[in-house]
């Protein structure tokens, strides 16, 4: 056997020693100082805080992009780490009303996707069987009854989404029933938009309004109960029904002197009295604000590295966050921008 | 992949140097195969998304962290290279879970050549590495000694590590720090068995040199360094 499968096979376990151990004795010597890095395990709360970005983000670009994902109820049985943001608002009883209530979601989540689906094939069997001379008015009965059903769908997933705080449901029922319903709303939205009837439009437009007034009022409601990353997806949906909501369009983190990182946010409708989230939390000193930038310092004592997740929680529970971008170091002579 | 494979890369290693694998994650469902994890993953599915960051954000992390050094750094490139993995998951054509780790590793190879040439770009921004930064590893519960001989050591292997050829760092990072077999690390890097075999044995030959360990014939009348 020559030297190196016999190096390979003592590595892998099938041999302990081999002929040619005074050769191989070094080599052996070298891979066991590579133990610690093989030992080396990432810290819980960084595993866990991560966890709950990587799915916060996740849901975000969902939010983004328009892709709907099926209601993610959790059907392994596996504990995400994003219930552990709404375990931390209710410690004492999230767990259990988590492990009551999957088979009520499970049920209510089937049966309303169960309606839906049936309301669906049903428009849709009509819409195949009308046409002819009926054909413009049919279109345009099918774009109402559809926009109809868009809202339907909406109202229940406000409904869900009530629940889901109410109950401390968890974070995956919470975010599903926050996608359902943006998502829901929009479509509603365009079917309205696309009626040729002036006056079909105008009646479903009101009723839609009046949805949003209603989603607006209970997201806001919710947002005090809510985890920093979570006010953030649900801020997200309050600009998409018309809110006025804090957006950041650029983030940027600095080292300022050798003892803090400067972050500068830039976006719009940032209200006096904001603080600077980083990963999820606020913390750091606002410097200047004013409704378009954020210019805040954070000590690096905990943050050796940059800090790449920041944002902005408002006084009124909205917040904004956004992956920060590491710009050269600022000098202590700089001087940020003024503001309120 | 029908199933899931769920040897664990470090399995059948059973030196006393080479340290124990990790248990399998909590959780996995063993009824269901990667590949539909995978699919549901692309689908952003928040329950299988969570099932692929508990498999593989331990493995990231060592990668990054033999790379880089500092736990710090470590922690924020492996953040970056989970969200470009989400960001790029419905790209991914990996088909099994090797081929996931592949691509998921080559996500983390770009952050860590990214990070390099930052550092290099604003060598001012970096910090030097305090102590407690540093990995500990199970020789720090016991033994002074080793808890000083690992302490010191720490950068002397980094930086030894650093100026291997891309090959041969591939294949102990692979291999020795992340366990992989030989037959999957031949996969990972599209070689033969016998090739890997032979770079691994160059590698260590290598990296013995530049943390001069000799043999043992050679140390006689030098002063012990061990």
């Amino acid at each position: 056997m020559n030297p190196s499968d016999e190096l390979d096979s003592i590595l892998s376990g099938r041999r302990v020693t081999g002929s040619t151990d005074e050769l191989l004795a070094p080599l052996l010597e070298t891979n066991a100082r590579l133990a610690p890095f093989a030992e080396a395990s990432p810290s819980p709360s960084f595993t866990d805080a991560l966890e709950a970005r990587v799915l916060a983000h996740a849901t975000h670009l969902t939010n983004e992009t328009g892709f709907r994902s099926e209601l993610s109820f959790d059907d392994t049985g596996i504990e995400t780490r994003q219930d552990y943001a709404v375990a931390y608002s209710a410690p004492e009883t999230r767990h259990d009303s988590w492990r009551d209530t999957p088979s009520r979601w499970r049920a209510a989540a089937i049966t309303v996707a169960f309606v839906v689906v049936c309301l669906s094939v049903f428009t849709l069997v009509a819409n195949a069987r009308m046409g002819g001379p009926f054909s413009q008015s049919s279109s345009n009965a099918s774009a109402a009854s559809r926009a109809r059903l868009q809202m339907q769908s909406a109202s229940q997933a406000l409904t869900m989404l009530d629940q889901a705080v109410t109950r401390q449901s968890g974070n995956i029922a919470y975010l599903s029933a926050l996608t359902t319903l943006r998502t829901d709303v929009q479509a509603a939205m365009t079917l309205i938009d696309a009626m040729p009837s002036a006056a079909d439009r105008a009646g479903l437009l009101t009723q839609l309004r009046d949805l949003e007034a209603q989603a607006r009022g209970d997201l806001r409601g919710a947002l005090p109960r809510l985890s920093w990353s979570l006010r953030a997806a649900t801020t997200l949906t309050l600009g998409t029904i018309g809110d006025t909501v804090p957006l950041i369009s650029r983030a940027q983190v600095a080292q300022w002197e050798d003892h803090f990182w400067q972050i500068t946010l830039t976006g719009a409708n940032f209200a006096s009295g904001g603080v600077l989230l980083v990963n999820d939390q606020p913390g750091g000193t606002v410097i200047a604000l004013n409704p378009m930038q954020m210019v805040a310092r954070i000590s690096a004592q905990g943050f050796q590295a940059p800090p790449n997740y920041v944002g902005i929680g408002e006084p009124d529970d909205t917040a904004a966050e956004a992956d920060a971008t590491l710009v050269p170091a600022i000098g202590a002579t700089s001087t940020p921008v003024s503001g309120n | 992949m029908d199933d899931l494979d769920v040897r664990h890369p470090r399995q059948g290693s059973a030196q006393a140097h080479i340290p124990p694998f990790d248990p399998p994650p909590e959780g996995w469902p063993a009824s269901e195969s990667f590949d539909h994890v995978l699919a549901r993953a692309r689908a952003f599915d928040q329950s299988a998304l969570t099932l692929l960051y508990r498999r593989f954000m331990p493995l990231v992390y060592r990668y990054v962290l033999a790379r880089v050094g500092d736990i710090h750094h470590a922690e924020d490139l492996t953040s970056e290279v989970f969200f470009a993995a989400i960001e790029q998951m419905s790209t991914t054509r990996a088909q099994d879970e090797l081929g996931f780790v592949a691509w998921l590793l080559g996500i983390a190879r770009n952050k860590v050549a990214l990070h390099f040439r930052q550092q290099r770009a604003h060598p001012e921004g970096s910090f030097t590495i305090a102590e407690h930064d540093r990995p500990s590893s199970s020789a720090d519960d016991g033994d002074p000694l080793a808890i000083i001989t690992t302490r010191e050591s720490w950068d002397e292997v980094v930086s030894a590590l650093n100026r291997l050829t891309e090959e041969q760092r591939a294949v102990l990072l692979y291999r020795c720090i992340l366990g992989y077999a030989t037959e999957d690390v031949a996969r990972l890097m599209r070689k033969r068995p016998g090739t890997i075999r032979a770079l691994q044995f160059r590698a260590l030959a290598s990296l013995a040199r530049l943390l001069g360990i000799t043999p043992r014939h050679d140390r006689s009348g030098k002063e012990g360094r061990s």
